[in-house]
């Protein structure tokens, strides 16, 4: 037997040797059927098993010749913050795409897409991130201030026990990055608003960069902070059920707001909603623009002014950077910031 | 390279037995929180994997399973995800979740099963019955939505589709509409196939002839029901009612009557399928066909989990009703189209 374990590799048919059963009762066993086995045949094959040290998985991939071995290393894992409701944002399905995108043209592939929060559980830990399975792991979604503590712990492991890792959308402490400006964001969309001449501009959305932009434009535009209504999310979340709700406020209590800048589409979508059945027109009676050009916002009526940041690039930019890591002995790329226009569609009034 | 860490050596950095091990990963057994929080701690520590093969032999041992969706981008998706994982993890399971995008899905499938996982809930559309049956009697439970395949080892969950669409073009009916259109997708999806049976089963239940030029092909996007609705009415401004194969086509299809300048619902009536998030948030709101995305995700989690424990060997389909959520896009027949149709 000692030879068998030292000279090759131990097959199912040696199992099924040592057990005193056909080959495909130890197939039985391992797979837990199709077909009964008895106990007694069970026992054997499992300590035969034991005893050789048997490994079905690496059986199966050197049967499927190298294949598998360098399918597993064409494969990268996708670990996105939140919950799967980030997975229903338009936003990140698109950079999903991009991702999906890129692999797909580089012959790579996504082995698995997974919360954040899901990975404090250790045994998805240890079978996910894991180097023998993949060649690296993309962290995105990561909004600051969402993370809670058991999350930002499982962000260290991962980093602690995985080489290349890499951050997407948003940064994390300094991991090599693809990442968005969004103070430069929110500049350009707060300052499109006081060009078309708005004193009394309000904000939609959560306390982070595109809130300073925001500042800074209606700074720079000599409009008092007092004439800038904010609706901060205290849930971090720039949803459409935010945006409505916060418009209802807009439309009860602000009536000399007459622009809105929005923090993302979904908030704008969900404003738009509510104050198009208050008889507060958009554009006509409130100006709207916001950020990511989300698919949809071409479709809204009106169609929405928004600073485009191209999602799929993102994606396809954050795969780049993960495969030049792999190939390249990790080496440091500089960062990326993903360039971004303004798009003036009908939301804002400009065009009228 | 590294030495690979066995059960063993967590049971002896713990100071237990391998069995309160196991029972420590599979929360089963006699074991006290404090012990299974301690083991449970070192096994991250140490980065102990447990034995596949050992996983395989003893059913319900790794307390994952597998959810392998298509199109991880289209929004219809994300709400059965999220269901699934609330169940799983108040079942103490978690859920490894993959994307077959245009992968091969068996490809797929045959990678994940290297994982370790318990069950699998999938959606494969593009492999065909006798290659998923072959890896069914490889794998073992696994529930397939919106397909069935005939195998002892495979449950279906399946939306009815035909009547969904039936509803809708009852609705549409109900509302005066006789001339009635629908965008239909691709031709190998079977919701498809479904849904456009449901429509014209719909059409003749109410005496209304087929007419083969209101029926047009599109992508389920945007900006293929956009494309796709300018094209129809400005070929058939009679249309009153529009049915599209899902809402995004149908928000796209607004948008084209917008811009052709015919006023939602007092022109034309609009009612998509799915009710996903957005068809609430767009003016008009939009009618649709609501499948409870979340109840699927749920329910096939529910039965998948009977199914791993054992407690059940009942693989019939789970059938799943479709309902009509009419919202603000469609409205009465416009007035001179009812009265030309009396006259």
């Amino acid at each position: 037997m000692e030879e068998i374990k030292k000279e090759r590799v131990v097959t199912q048919k040696d199992v099924a040797k040592l057990a005193g059963v056909s080959p495909s009762v130890v197939s039985y066993v391992i797979n837990n059927g199709p077909r009964p086995v008895s106990e007694d045949a069970r026992e054997r094959v499992l300590s035969a098993i034991d005893e050789l040290a048997y490994r079905p998985n690496r059986f199966a991939q050197q049967l499927m010749r190298n294949k598998w071995q360098s399918q597993d290393r064409n494969q990268f894992a996708v670990v996105l913050g939140g919950g799967p409701d980030n997975l229903e944002r338009p936003f990140y399905s698109s950079v999903l795409a991009g991702i999906f995108e890129e692999a797909r043209s580089q012959d790579r592939r996504v082995l698995s897409i997974q919360f954040l929060k899901d990975l404090a559980d250790p045994l998805l830990f240890n079978t996910l991130v894991e180097s023998r399975d993949i060649f690296g792991i993309m962290l995105l979604a990561l909004e600051p201030l969402q993370l809670n503590c058991e999350e930002i712990e499982v962000l260290d492991r991962i980093v602690e026990r995985f080489d290349n890792v890499i951050t997407a959308e948003r940064s994390w402490k300094n991991l090599p990055a693809v990442t968005v400006d969004l103070k430069e964001a929110g500049y350009i969309a707060t300052q499109h608003l006081c060009s078309l001449g708005h004193k009394n501009i309000a904000y939609i959305g959560t306390k982070d960069a595109r809130l300073d932009g925001y500042c800074q434009a209606i700074q720079e535009c000599s409009i008092g902070e007092e004439n800038g209504a904010k609706f901060i999310n205290p849930d971090n979340l720039n949803t459409y059920a935010f945006g409505h709700q916060s418009a209802e406020q807009i439309c009860n209590d602000f009536p000399q707001v007459t622009a809105v800048f929005a923090a993302s589409d979904e908030v704008a979508i969900g404003a738009l909603r509510c104050l198009q059945s208050h008889d507060r027109p958009v554009p006509e009676k409130i100006a709207l623009v916001s950020i990511d050009d989300v698919i949809q916002s071409a479709y809204m009526s009106p169609a929405l002014t928004t600073v485009h940041i191209p999602t799929h690039e993102l994606g396809r930019r954050a795969v780049n950077l993960l495969v030049k890591r792999s190939q390249r002995n990790l080496a440091n790329m500089p960062d990326c910031f993903i360039p971004m226009e303004l798009i003036v569609r009908e939301s804002c009034g400009a065009q009228a | 390279m590294k030495q690979k860490i066995t059960i063993d050596d967590v049971a002896r950095a713990a100071g237990v037995s391998k069995q309160t091990v196991s029972r420590a990963i599979n929360n089963k057994g006699e074991i006290s929180p404090k012990t299974r929080t301690r083991i449970l701690t070192l096994i991250e520590e140490m980065g102990y994997r447990p034995n596949r093969m050992a996983q395989a032999m003893n059913t319900s041992v790794s307390h994952m399973i597998g959810l392998v969706v298509p199109d991880i981008t289209n929004p219809f998706f994300p709400e059965i995800v999220r269901a699934v994982q609330d169940a799983a993890m108040a079942n103490g399971y978690s859920t490894l979740i993959c994307n077959t995008d245009e992968a091969p899905e068996l490809e797929v499938l045959n990678e994940l099963v290297t994982h370790g996982i318990d069950g699998l809930i999938t959606f494969t559309h593009r492999a065909n019955d006798q290659d998923v049956s072959e890896f069914a009697d490889r794998f073992g439970p696994m529930l397939i939505i919106n397909r069935e395949v005939e195998h002892p080892n495979i449950t279906s969950l399946m939306v009815d589709n035909v009547d969904g669409a039936c509803k809708a073009v009852e609705h549409l009916v109900e509302l005066g509409h006789t001339t009635i259109g629908m965008l239909t997708t691709e031709l190998e999806s079977i919701s498809n196939t479904r849904r456009v049976q449901g429509f014209r089963k719909g059409l003749k239940a109410a005496g209304i002839p087929i007419d083969a030029d209101l029926i047009v092909q599109a992508d389920p996007t945007l900006a293929g029901g956009y494309a796709a609705t300018m094209d129809l009415l400005r070929q058939r401004p009679d249309m009153t009612g529009l049915f599209t194969y899902n809402d995004l086509m149908a928000v796209g299809a607004m948008r084209a009557c917008r811009d052709l300048g015919r006023d939602i619902p007092t022109e034309i009536s609009v009612i998509g399928f799915d009710d996903i998030q957005i068809a609430s948030m767009v003016t008009p709101a939009l009618s649709s066909i609501r499948v409870d995305k979340y109840e699927m995700g749920r329910l096939a989690f529910e039965r998948m989990l009977q199914l791993i424990q054992k407690q059940t060997s009942d693989t019939a389909t789970i059938k799943m009703e479709a309902e009509l959520i009419a919202r603000e896009s469609t409205g009465p027949v416009p007035i001179q189209v009812a009265q030309s149709t009396v006259s």
